[in-house]
């Protein structure tokens, strides 16, 4: 060992800075958030039913990802700044607050729970042509956000059931949309939570400036497997984020009905679905155009919900698709509800 | 692979296991030196530009390839400084390592790219 570090050390002593300065740009992670063109990801790889097994399904539904990296190194930075198809951009708003443990947690989170709610739609859909298909699902309120002042920040995570808050008087609060209801008396109220090791009880103060706990939550509906018909599958994914959720939907759709609504066409798309069928907004519109198109799909699916509002994900699109000089034109469709997705791909011959 | 092994008792009776393992570890030393940050940067490029990803895990191979060849040269230098009049043919014994572990290398870049990779991204 010691003969080569002779042999080469004028070498050595000269590469030492310009080594550890490289090593500090590949390390040294930046406030800014990248969003760059990920892939396609066949939605059959994720959840599998266990009905019409021997339905040949002739083309392929795919959800679209991008690759979107938080507080990236200066030389992840650095190379995005060479590629056409990627944006970057400081991090604002609650995300600046959190780490990025936190921000994939929140990203599992959505995606858990998008994957649930395309079940539900598909199912419904489903369930209007063949009865035996049923659907049972309950809602549930999990915590989606959290505030700097949050007291007990740590022992509370994303994704944490809310049980019940003891409100004034002693009111017992199951309703978390009555917790504004039931408090004004104290500084500080006690919270019940309900994780996978079970339930467990916080005090939480109001915080005198903002005069809230700083904890938001969200409701939900989670499927009740037991009495759904067909079972179904669902592998854990690693792709977060729940812009895959009119897909899913779309995908599990065309396994429980007899008819294969791809014919045989390699469909993509992106957009939240809501459990009344409609479409939401994505992030990341540029990137997701960029990525079905280089994955050579035949159909686009985009929320288009309002022409004269700028960041409508359809305007994006549409953008995106003259920057890059791809044409639209019957491959870029835009789609309100999980309904509209139906009504085009019947009108396809 | 006889030439190989007689390659290896050659070696063996010129260098003590000891001075053979003091030259790898050296080279090892140098080579990680110099595979982190590539391996590292790679990593982060393949994360922005994650659209190319066959390309990318192809560089990887090939990265690693020139790894293994720049490991094998330190070593190699090592084993000449410890001992500069050795009559090993080392150079010869070193190809056919370099070329035994470029198959593997080789192998488990395929394996990524046609069976871990597409099994990951669900």
């Amino acid at each position: 060992m010691n003969e080569l570090t002779n042999k080469f050390w004028p070498f050595i002593r000269l590469l030492i800075f310009p080594y550890l300065f490289f090593m500090f740009v590949l390390l040294y992670p930046i406030e800014y958030y990248v969003h760059a063109p990920g892939g396609i990801v066949e939605v059959e790889s994720l959840i599998t039913i266990e009905y019409n097994e021997d339905k040949v399904i002739e083309g392929s539904i795919s959800s679209t990802y991008i690759m979107s990296i938080n507080r990236p190194t200066f030389f992840q930075f650095m190379i995005s700044e060479f590629s056409d198809y990627t944006y970057s951009n400081v991090i604002t708003g609650s995300y600046s607050n959190y780490t990025n443990e936190e921000i994939n947690q929140i990203s599992y989170l959505d995606k858990a729970t998008s994957v649930d709610a395309s079940i539900i739609v598909a199912y419904q859909q489903a369930g209007m042509i063949n009865s035996e298909i049923i659907i049972d699902y309950y809602p549930i309120v999990l915590v989606f956000g959290k505030a700097p002042y949050l007291s007990h920040y740590n022992d509370i995570n994303f994704g944490d059931e809310f049980i019940k808050m003891i409100g004034d008087g002693g009111v017992e609060v199951v309703d978390f949309l009555q917790i504004g209801n039931n408090i004004g008396e104290a500084t500080a109220y006690e919270f019940t939570f309900k994780n996978k090791n079970g339930e467990y009880t916080r005090i939480l103060e109001l915080d005198e400036e903002e005069n809230k706990f700083g904890i938001t939550f969200k409701r939900y509906l989670l499927v009740n497997k037991e009495n759904t018909f067909p079972n179904y599958q669902e592998r854990p994914s690693n792709i977060g984020g729940p812009s895959g959720g009119l897909m899913q939907t779309l995908a599990i759709y065309n396994m429980l009905v007899e008819q294969d609504v791809t014919k045989g066409l390699k469909i993509a798309g992106t957009g939240t679905i809501n459990y009344d069928g409609t479409v939401g907004y994505i992030g990341g519109t540029e990137q997701k155009i960029t990525t079905a198109y280089l994955n050579k799909v035949d159909l686009f699916f985009i929320p288009f919900h309002d022409p004269n509002y700028y960041y409508d994900n359809y305007m994006e699109a549409l953008r995106a698709c003259e920057k890059y000089g791809i044409d639209p034109t019957g491959w870029l469709i835009p789609v309100s509800s999980f309904a509209d997705v139906l009504d085009y791909l019947n009108g396809v011959e | 692979m006889k030439k190989y092994f007689l390659l290896w008792q050659d070696l063996k009776k010129e260098f003590s296991n000891s001075q053979i393992i003091d030259a790898f570890f050296g080279a090892l030393l140098y080579d990680l030196l110099i595979a982190i940050p590539a391996l590292l940067a790679m990593a982060q490029i393949i994360s922005i530009y994650m659209f190319r990803l066959t390309l990318w895990v192809v560089l990887i191979i090939i990265i690693v390839i020139l790894l293994n060849f720049l490991l094998h040269y330190w070593w190699k230098k090592a084993l000449y400084l410890k001992h500069p009049e050795t009559t090993t043919n080392v150079k010869a014994l070193f190809l056919i390592n370099q070329m035994i572990i470029n198959v593997f290398i080789v192998i488990i870049g395929l394996l990524f790219i046609l069976v871990i990779i597409p099994a990951l991204i669900v």
